[in-house]
Formats: structure tokens, C-alpha cells, sequence
């Protein structure tokens, strides 16, 4: 028994009307003006690009009106009259399946041609006068200055209308480099540098490009108005704190835009971008905000003397909420087995220098992950060492930050105390490369430190292996510096030395190489001259590849 | 008390009519390839519910910028959980069990090549599922997302055990899939009715098959790339394959998984253009257009798709001219894709067409994943990938793919198909709410994500810049609303089985055959098959050879071969 047909469920202009509506609203809405703009145009590269998306999605565009109007006329032209339609059995056309076979295989074609022509330009890495290492960790970027004596900031600096070329990599998990509006997206790998190059042109002087960036106030509004209703879902203590809450929310501010304070690069002339992280690497992925800032020649010059001069006086909170609160505490009364609970923190004197040596040293294994030991809790997280990222006000405030909130009240700790910890570590002062120069026995005793990674080859006396060199009265380590330097930072390959000498000095910094070559240079016997992390910086420049 | 239920449903004999314990161990025995198929079908779906509950709780939490709901630790558990669900529980079992019930029905075959493989392959899945999902009830769910690269899904960077399960549970899936890859190759190779040859194998087999191949072919590098993380995180410091620290490389891992999980894009829609392939020519009463260019464009995608795995990585540092090369090769896929659109343009065009809920899914299927395979062509070149990778504009393609995509030909089959597998007719009035709901809302909930994605918002982000407020509003109150429409099939389900328990209790015999006017009404028989497909393989048969084109030489069928 045949079932009884019915043509219509609903009313033929009912159906008319939603499936004009189901089919066009989004091709409409693909073709209005700037609902669907690119954003990377300040940058000659992200214009580039820019423009080849929009050739690329107008093509599209016509081949699905194409498709969709045919779809439709189909639909409304041969729908069933009467249970007795007999369309004709059509099996196929040549003419037409070929035809359209070659239509596709040429718009495909010239796309590729097109995108070839752009590819040409915007991933051939041209002459750049300028080279920043972006390196990723979880959950933040640190961007070095090779150019600069090594020197660091968190923020990625670089003078306007200047080729800049980027090293990125990471120092544990993969992460990526996004700065939409600079058409800049790279992944950093752990032990690969991989190259990408932006040419920050946009108008100087302007706080923002576009809409995207002064979202600070508004996003205040956000946090202030929200229904109380929402926090309802949380726990009490992350409610108090905000641990999970506000805090969190604000630390993309405080971290790069303070809400009602001056960026920090106000007082240059300079215009800024957002940037962050688009591979996924752990819960804080969506937190690793940081600025992009394009300056004037003369502002650039001014932000480095700056920088290398560095600040005297830092705000915990700030530096907490912005680096460490990622990283935050679990809730409490659940075992904490990646990070310790501040509630729990030991708040006798005597665990300052402890909660110092984690700050600086992170985590003590050679990589930076690994187990962390905490007054005698080991954790399975991850710490990064701050050491060669904060000066020791800012160390001291962070830690001060710490030891007095959620309840604790530890005492307090001054920039002396984080000085002495520091020394006792053998780690560089920071800003490395600044101030005063630095005294031998300083060099001697990091070096000291820092040889412990070359001793399991060159042995503790430095005498080598039957096929490690000997490191006593070598005339390359003796005499030529610049080449020991290049074996650091290159890599080695000599076939009367099979195992190849990995480039393990290209991630120390200059004042790092300049310790270790101190050190081996005026040790076991051998009598060479200091070298200082001026000269490396320089050799260095010269020999890197 | 007797069971009564409809169709294959039944039970099997006068014992377990009368005990429930007795029907349900003989299905959970069976070595039918019909039951096993409705078996699969069953998993599938309650495994695509769990799917959806954990994509409402990600819209849930992006509504509004901030952490609203839940914690990140939490959050980032969920993008990768999802995929698990959907992609290996839900869509790649659902075709499987699709597969099961028809193909032996259209190539003429009694079962299965292999039934007690075919049982053995479905029973890995439950449990492969509670373990790969065990991570949520134990120290965590691991938190790197689907594609789980390391490092950071290694034992420094996720330590929870919930990732070992997962990876555990993964390399089962992938033995099921295998296991019912080599049974669909075999019965469709071996156990055709005398005289069909390959080129009137009707298209929905044909994209079992190749579905079949392309699984054989792929899964064992997923399942070798899993193996090797599962050893790096099981004995750290002795294995090191993917850890730089050791000489390893992390890309070595994207290359072996984009290797598997770009075919298995392929594996989750091929199967799908074959249900969409016997969609059309029933409701339009038209015989497909261009039948051998069809099965040649799924062969072209299916090899293609094997040689563009590197368009995943265009930003993870692979070399310029790789890049190149990737970008044609990904072009060229969209030609035999086009291919397939237009053939179904050209089966409805001067047809008759009927608008039931099938036909419809079928339609919209149409309509959107034009959408999906367009914003792939944008998504391929790789300058405009570099800005895009990674950001919702991915999110939005890989959705009309998989949802306007695959989802969209389930709901097509499982109107098409389900009066044959139980003998009843789902609502229609329901269903016409069901696709409309269902077509509407997922458009509004993934076409604005585009927006966002060309704005620059990146995926797997627990919070956001609120410049991307008001998209991320309008995707989740979409998203909530896709979701009531769904529930109308299950409302259906739901109904019928509480009608069946009503005429059960009622003790009344009822089984309403139907079937569709299609274009073949006159040469079909009762809806449910019987068991053993003579009369089936007599129907396959001669659409077969009305399919063949003029010239070609006739076949004969020796039914009585086969009884």
C-alpha cells in the first residue's frame, strides 16, 4: 500500500520565504563591505595578503551564488505536480561534465597562480635590518634582541618602516605567533627557529589602527556590570580572591593594557597591535597576550636606553596578575599536583629565600619542565625562570605580593634580599648588558655554573674524552675567540670529532657565553684574557648564522 | 509478556519474545550485519549526544567574554573531547553502521564477509569510548585538544592519566575501523551478485568501499603516531620520538597525524556523498547524473585526499616550495568535489521532486556544503592560511563540513532508511520542524564564526577580547536553539518506541509497511529486507542495469544461485 503522497507540508510561499532566506541571508551578509574585512593592512605583507583574500573570496562568492540560484530555480521549477510525473531518465552529458570539469580546473588554477605571485612576496623573508628572537613558554612570550646585546622585553618593540625579520621558537610546548593586523602568524617550536618578517607601517602616533584595539574601558564595563547571578556558579574563595574571576579577566589588561593607567609606551611615538598565541598549549593558551609596538627611530632609541637603564620601582600585583596568575593555584582542598596552593604557602621567614630561589630559578631540571621542589613538595608543573625577565624591585614585589595575599602574611622582602639570592644561584644580574661592568670574579663564579652542562663531555678538569678535545691549552679556546664563540653558537661538525658539537650557546645570553668563556679561559692552567658580553655581543653578531 | 517491536527490532525467536534478558543478549550476539549496523547506529547517536552536551557547554561558556561557567582547566578539555566524541564515536560509527545494514543489501550479499569480525569490531567501540572518555572521571581529561601534539601532550606537560586513556582508547577505535574496513572491501569484492560488475555497484557501496581503503591505508599511521607518544609518555627518558630535548621531532607527530586525519575528513563525508546519491534519484525519480564520473571524482578525492595532509601545517615552519605543492594538490580536490555538486545539481534538474524530509536533509546538504567546500578553497591558499590558521574561521569551515556536511546526510539517511529498518515511517511534520530548525540555526551559529576568524579570534580560547562579543552571543543563542530542532528526531524515536510499548501492552500485531514512491516504485518489495536478499539483489540489479549507459551489455541474474 503506497503511502498517501503529500506535496506541501507547509505553504509554498512559506517554504519560498525560508529558503530565500536560509540560502541568501549568508551570501548577502558575505558580500557587505567590511562584515567580513581582513584585518592584516598595516603591514606591506598583511596588505598583500589582504588583497589576495579578497580576490580569492569574491570568486568564491560568484560560484556559490552560482550554485545556490541553480539549486534554487531546481527546486522551484521541478517540484512534483502529480504522483504520475515521469521525468525523462537523463544518464549524464559529456559536453557539460566536461565542461565543467575544465571551469573548475581553471579558476582553481588561476587562484594558484595568483597566490603564487603573492606567496612570492610575502614569504621571501627580503633584507631585514633587524632581528627579534620571539620566544614562546606557557603561558607568555619573551622577545630577545640579538641586535642588542641580548637584550629582553615582554612586549614585542620594534621601529616602524623596518624590515624586521623573527626568529621564533619555544622553550617547551608548540606554540604560535599571531599579530592579526601584520599578517604575522608562525609556530614556535621547541629546537627549531623558524623565520617569518613584518614591516610595522601603520601611522605612528595614532594609539590605535582600528577599532580592535582600545577595548580596555569597555571590557572594565564588562567586568563591573556582570550579573551577580554568573558568579553564583563559583566557589566562595575564587569569588573573594578572584582567583578565577575578575583577576583573571583583568590580567590580559594588566598584563598589556592596564585599565585606567597609560600603556606604558604612551610616552613614545608609537602605535600598537595585539598580539597572541594560536596553537593550542595548555589552560592558559587564550592568556598570552602581549603588545606590539611600532616606534619612531628616535622613540626606539629612547625605549632601549630605557630599557637597559630599567625600573626602579615595579607593582606586584600587576607583575603577578600578568605572569604568574596562569600558572595560578588550584582551587583549595583539591590536590594540587601541578602547582602549589597559595593557601598553603609556608609563611615563616625563613621560606623567603626558598619562594625567591623558584621565582628566579623555576623549575631546577635543565629543561624548564619537570618536577619543582617546594619546600619539600614536589610539583609536576612547569615554572619558568624569571631570572633574565625581572629585575630584582620587580622580583621582590612579586614575591611581596605573594607572601600578603589570600590571606597569607608572610613578611616582606626587599631587592636586597632577591640580589643575594640571585648571587647565590650564580645567575647574571638583570638587565643583562646595563650598568656597570662587571667584575671577573662575578664571570668566574656564573661561568663555574654553567660549565656543569659542558663537564659531562669535557670533563670536570676540562681534559676531554678520546673524542672531545681537551679544553687545557686548546689554542682555539686560547686564542680564538671569535671561533670558540661560532662552535657555541653554530655548532661544530669536524670529522676528527664524531660527535658533533650542537649549537647549545645560541639560546645563552652574551653575558652567559662571556661568563663561560671567562671561566674556561682562566681555568686548569689556562691563562687567557676576560671576556666581557660586549665583545660577545659583537662576535657574536658577526659569526651567528 | 511479549516483545513486540517493529521491524529489525524484533526478536529474533519465540524465547526472546518473551524475555527481555534473552532479546537483549541475542543482540548483543548477533552476528546480523543488519542488527550489528542498527547497533552501531544506536552507539553512534547516544555518543553524538554526548558530543553535543559538550559543544553547548563551550558556546555556553563564550557567550559572553570572560570565564563565566568554568574554570580554563576545565575549558580546554573540551574542544579536544568534542572532536573525540564526534569524529570517532559519532560520524565515522554512524557511517559504519549505515554501511553494515545497506551494503550488504545493495551488492546482493546474505551478511557480511566476516560477521563474527564484524561483532568483535563493533564491541571494541563501547568500551574504547568509556576509556578514551575515562580522563573526565578519573585525574582529568587530557588537555591538548584533538590533535594532542606534543610536547604538550607529553608526560611533563599533561601528566594526567585521563591522556593515556585517551590515547589507549583512540588506538581502539582505529582497530574497530580497520577491522570493518577489511569486512565492507571483502563483501563488496567477493560476495556481489553474479554478473554486477564494478561499475553497477550502486554509489552508496561505492563510497563504503572507498571509504574502506582509505581507512586501511591511514589508520595504522594514526595508530603507530599514538603508540609512539603512548611509549614517550609511559617511559620518559628512554623513548624520545616527538622530544626535541632527546633528538626527536614534534613535526614528525603533525606529519604522521595529518597523515591519518586528513583522509579522515574524506572517511566522514564520502560516505555520506553516497547517501546524498541515493537520495536525490528517489526523490527527483531521476537516475543519477553522470553514475561512472561520480565513482571516478570519489576515487580522485579519496587519492587526493592522501596527498595534502601538509595544508594543516602551513605555519609550522615546513619549507616554501612544500608549501607550494601542498597548495595545488589542495586546490585540485575541489575539482572532483565540484564534480559532485554539479552531478547533483544535474540529477534534480528536470525532475520531479518531493519534498520529504529526506529529500530536504539531501537539499540543504546541498546548499550548505557548497559553503564548506568554498571556504576551503579560500583556506588552501597559503598566504590568506597563514592569517586564518588556527583562528574560528577554521572552526566555521571544519563545521560545514562535518555538520552542513556529514550530519546533514545521517539525517537524510536515517529518513530514507529507517522505514526499512523497522518497517515505520518517521513523522514528517516533525521532520519538516527537525530540518528547518536544524538548517537555520547551525547557519547562523558557524557562518558568523567566519566573521570572527578573519577578525583574528583564535580557536580553543576560554576567553576572549570582547570585541568579539556580540558574534560569540549570537553563535551560542543559535547554537541553543540548533539544538530543540535536533531533539525532534529523538522525540520521534522516542514516540515510537513508546507507541510500540503501548501496542505491545495492547498485545496487537502492527507492522505498517511503507516505502517510497520513488522512481523505482514498481520493482520494490517489502520494506524490511528479509535476511537473505534474493529479492534485494534482484532490485539492485536491475537499477544497475537501467544505470548502465546505452551499448553496454545486459546481465543476467541467476537468482536461485543466490537463494
Amino acid at each position: 500500500m503506497p503511502m498517501k503522497e503529500r506535496h506541501q507540508t507547509i505553504s509554498r510561499t512559506t517554504q519560498v520565504i525560508i529558503a530565500l532566506a536560509l540560502i541568501l541571508i549568508p551570501t548577502i551578509a558575505l558580500a557587505v563591505p567590511g562584515s567580513g574585512a581582513f584585518v592584516s593592512n598595516q603591514a606591506p605583507s598583511g596588505r598583500l595578503m589582504t588583497d589576495l583574500y579578497n580576490i580569492i573570496a569574491w570568486i568564491c562568492l560568484g560560484i556559490l551564488i552560482l550554485v545556490e540560484s541553480v539549486l534554487l530555480i531546481a527546486i522551484f521549477k521541478f517540484r512534483r505536480k502529480s504522483d504520475a510525473d515521469k521525468p525523462a531518465a537523463v544518464h549524464g552529458n559529456l559536453r557539460l561534465e566536461v565542461g565543467w570539469t575544465l571551469a573548475a580546473a581553471i579558476v582553481q588554477v588561476f587562484i594558484g597562480v595568483k597566490t603564487l605571485q603573492v606567496m612570492s612576496e610575502v614569504e621571501v623573508i627580503p633584507q631585514t635590518t633587524m632581528t627579534v628572537e620571539a620566544i614562546g613558554y606557557q603561558w607568555g612570550w619573551q622577545f630577545r634582541y640579538p641586535d642588542l646585546g641580548g637584550m629582553v622585553s615582554d612586549d614585542l618593540v620594534v621601529p616602524a618602516h623596518t624590515n624586521v625579520k623573527l626568529e621564533i621558537t619555544s622553550r617547551d610546548v608548540i606554540h604560535s605567533l599571531f599579530i592579526p593586523e601584520l599578517g604575522v602568524k608562525m609556530d614556535a617550536v621547541p629546537g627549531r627557529f623558524n623565520l617569518w618578517w613584518f614591516n610595522a607601517d601603520g601611522p605612528v602616533n595614532q594609539v590605535v589602527a582600528r577599532d580592535a584595539v582600545p577595548m580596555a574601558v569597555e571590557r572594565e564595563d564588562l567586568v563591573t556590570t556582570r550579573p551577580d547571578i554568573v558568579k553564583m556558579f563559583k566557589k566562595d574563595d575564587n569569588r573573594l580572591t578572584g582567583v578565577y574571576g575578575l583577576e583573571g579577566r583583568v590580567s590580559y589588561l594588566a598584563a598589556s593594557r592596564k585599565v585606567g593607567d597609560v600603556s606604558p609606551y604612551a610616552k613614545y611615538d608609537a602605535i600598537e597591535y595585539r598580539g597572541m598565541c594560536t596553537e593550542i598549549c595548555g589552560k592558559g593558551h587564550y592568556n598570552m597576550y602581549f603588545r606590539t609596538v611600532a616606534m619612531t627611530e628616535t622613540s626606539f632609541k629612547q625605549w632601549v636606553k630605557d630599557m637597559s637603564a630599567g625600573s626602579k620601582e615595579a607593582d606586584g600585583a600587576v607583575i603577578y596578575s600578568g605572569k604568574c596568575s596562569s600558572y595560578r593555584c588550584r582551587r583549595k582542598g583539591i590536590a594540587a599536583t601541578s602547582h602549589p596552593d597559595w593557601h598553603e604557602m609556608d609563611q615563616r621567614r625563613d621560606a623567603e629565600d626558598a619562594h625567591i630561589e623558584v621565582v628566579l630559578a623555576g623549575s631546577k631540571a635543565s629543561t624548564l619542565a619537570g618536577p619543582t621542589d617546594v619546600n619539600g613538595t614536589i610539583y609536576n608543573g612547569v615554572m619558568q625562570p624569571w631570572a633574565d625577565q625581572l629585575n630584582d624591585v620587580e622580583v621582590a614585589a612579586v614575591v611581596n605580593h605573594e607572601r600578603t595575599s589570600w590571606g597569607n602574611n608572610g613578611g616582606l622582602v626587599t631587592d636586597e634580599d632577591v640580589a643575594r639570592v640571585r648571587a647565590a644561584l650564580g645567575l647574571p644580574p638583570y638587565p643583562a648588558g646595563g650598568g656597570e661592568p662587571i667584575s671577573e670574579s662575578d664571570l668566574m663564579r656564573e661561568g663555574k655554573t654553567l660549565y656543569e652542562s659542558c663537564a659531562g663531555c669535557h670533563g670536570n678538569e676540562g681534559k676531554g674524552l678520546t673524542a672531545v678535545p681537551t679544553l687545557v691549552g686548546n689554542p682555539t679556546v686560547l686564542s680564538d675567540v671569535k671561533g670558540t664563540i661560532a662552535s657555541l653558537v653554530n655548532g661544530q661538525d669536524k670529522p676528527e670529532w664524531p660527535g658533533a658539537h650542537s649549537p647549545m650557546g645560541r639560546t645563552m645570553t652574551d653575558r652567559q657565553l662571556s661568563a663561560l668563556l671567562t671561566y674556561v679561559r682562566k681555568s686548569w692552567g689556562n691563562a687567557a684574557s676576560v671576556v666581557t658580553p660586549d665583545e660577545v655581543g659583537r662576535l657574536r653578531s658577526e659569526v651567528q648564522k | 509478556m511479549r516483545i513486540n517491536a517493529p521491524g529489525f527490532l524484533a526478536p529474533l525467536n519465540k524465547k526472546a519474545e518473551s524475555s527481555l534478558l534473552t532479546y537483549l543478549l541475542q543482540w548483543g550476539g548477533t552476528t546480523d550485519a543488519k542488527r550489528i549496523g542498527i547497533m552501531y547506529m544506536v552507539f553512534a547517536a547516544f555518543m553524538g549526544m554526548v558530543g553535543t552536551f559538550l559543544s553547548l557547554l563551550i558556546r555556553a561558556e563564550l557567550a559572553t567574554p570572560g570565564l563565566d561557567l568554568m574554570t580554563d582547566d576545565f575549558y580546554i578539555t573540551l574542544p579536544g573531547m568534542h572532536a573525540t566524541a564526534m569524529i570517532f564515536f559519532f560520524i565515522i560509527p554512524m557511517f559504519t553502521g549505515v554501511g553494515n545494514f545497506i551494503l550488504p543489501i545493495q551488492v546482493g550479499a546474505a551478511d557480511m564477509a566476516f560477521p563474527r569480525l564484524n561483532l568483535a569490531a563493533f564491541w571494541l567501540l563501547p568500551p574504547a569510548a568509556a576509556i578514551a572518555f575515562a580522563g573526565y572521571f578519573l585525574t582529568g581529561a587530557p588537555q591538548f585538544g584533538w590533535t594532542g601534539y606534543p610536547p604538550l601532550s607529553n608526560n611533563v606537560y599533561s601528566p594526567q592519566i585521563g591522556a593515556d586513556f585517551w590515547l589507549l582508547g583512540l588506538v581502539l577505535v582505529g582497530t574497530s575501523s580497520t577491522m570493518g574496513a577489511v569486512n565492507f572491501l571483502s563483501t563488496a569484492f567477493n560476495m556481489r551478485c553474479k554478473g554486477m560488475t564494478l561499475f553497477q555497484i550502486p554509489l552508496f557501496t561505492w563510497s563504503v568501499i572507498v571509504m574502506s581503503f582509505l581507512i586501511l591505508a591511514s589508520t595504522p599511521v594514526l595508530t603507530s603516531a599514538l603508540i609512539m607518544l603512548n611509549l614517550e609518555r609511559l617511559f620518559p627518558e628512554t623513548f624520545y620520538f616527538y622530544d626535541p630535548a632527546g633528538g626527536g621531532d614534534p613535526i614528525l607527530y603533525q606529519h604522521l597525524f595529518w597523515f591519518y586525519s586528513h583522509p579522515a575528513v574524506y572517511i566522514m563525508i564520502l560516505p555520506g556523498f553516497g547517501i546524498i546519491s541515493e537520495v536525490l534519484p528517489t526523490f527527483s525519480r531521476k537516475p543519477i547524473f553522470g553514475y561512472v564520473v561520480m565513482v571516478w571524482s570519489m576515487i580522485a578525492i579519496a587519492f587526493l585526499g592522501f596527498v595534502v595532509w601538509a595544508h594543516h601545517m602551513f605555519t609550522s615552519g615546513i619549507g616554501l616550495g612544500v608549501r607550494k605543492v601542498f597548495m595545488f594538490l589542495t586546490m585540485l580536490i575541489a575539482v572532483p568535489t565540484g564534480i559532485k555538486i554539479f552531478s547533483w545539481l544535474g540529477t534534480i534538474w528536470g525532475g520531479s521532486i518531493r519534498f520529504t524530509t529526506s529529500m530536504l536533509f539531501a537539499l540543504g546538504f546541498l546548499a550548505m556544503f557548497t559553503i564548506g567546500g568554498l571556504s576551503g578553497v579560500v583556506l588552501a591558499a597559503v598566504p590568506v592560511d597563514i592569517q586564518l590558521h588556527d583562528t574560528y574561521y577554521v572552526v566555521a569551515h571544519i563545521h560545514y563540513v562535518l555538520v552542513a556536511g556529514s550530519v546533514m546526510t545521517i539525517f537524510a539517511g536515517l529518513y530514507y532508511w529507517y522505514p526499512k529498518m523497522t518497517g515505520k515511517m518517521l513523522n514528517e511534520k516533525l521532520g519538516h520542524i527537525h530540518f528547518w530548525g536544524t538548517s537555520i540555526f547551525i547557519n547562523v551559529t558557524f557562518f558568523i564564526q567566519h566573521y570572527l576568524g578573519v577578525k583574528g579570534m583564535p580557536r580553543r580560547y576560554a576567553d576572549y577580547d570582547p570585541i568579539f562579543a556580540t558574534e560569540n552571543m549570537i553563535s551560542a543563542l543559535a547554537r541553543s536553539l540548533c539544538s530543540p530542532s535536533n531533539s525532534r528526531v529523538h522525540l520521534q524515536l522516542l514516540l515510537l518506541t513508546a507507541s510500540s510499548v503501548a501496542r505491545w501492552l495492547r498485545r496487537t500485531p502492527g507492522l505498517t509497511v511503507t516505502r517510497w514512491s520513488g522512481r523505482s516504485t514498481a520493482s520494490r518489495p517489502s520494506s524490511v529486507p528479509p535476511s537473505a536478499c534474493v529479492d534485494f539483489c534482484n532490485r539492485s540489479q536491475s537499477r544497475a542495469r537501467r544505470r548502465t549507459p546505452p551499448g553496454t551489455r545486459r546481465v543476467t541474474i541467476n537468482l536461485r544461485a543466490h537463494a
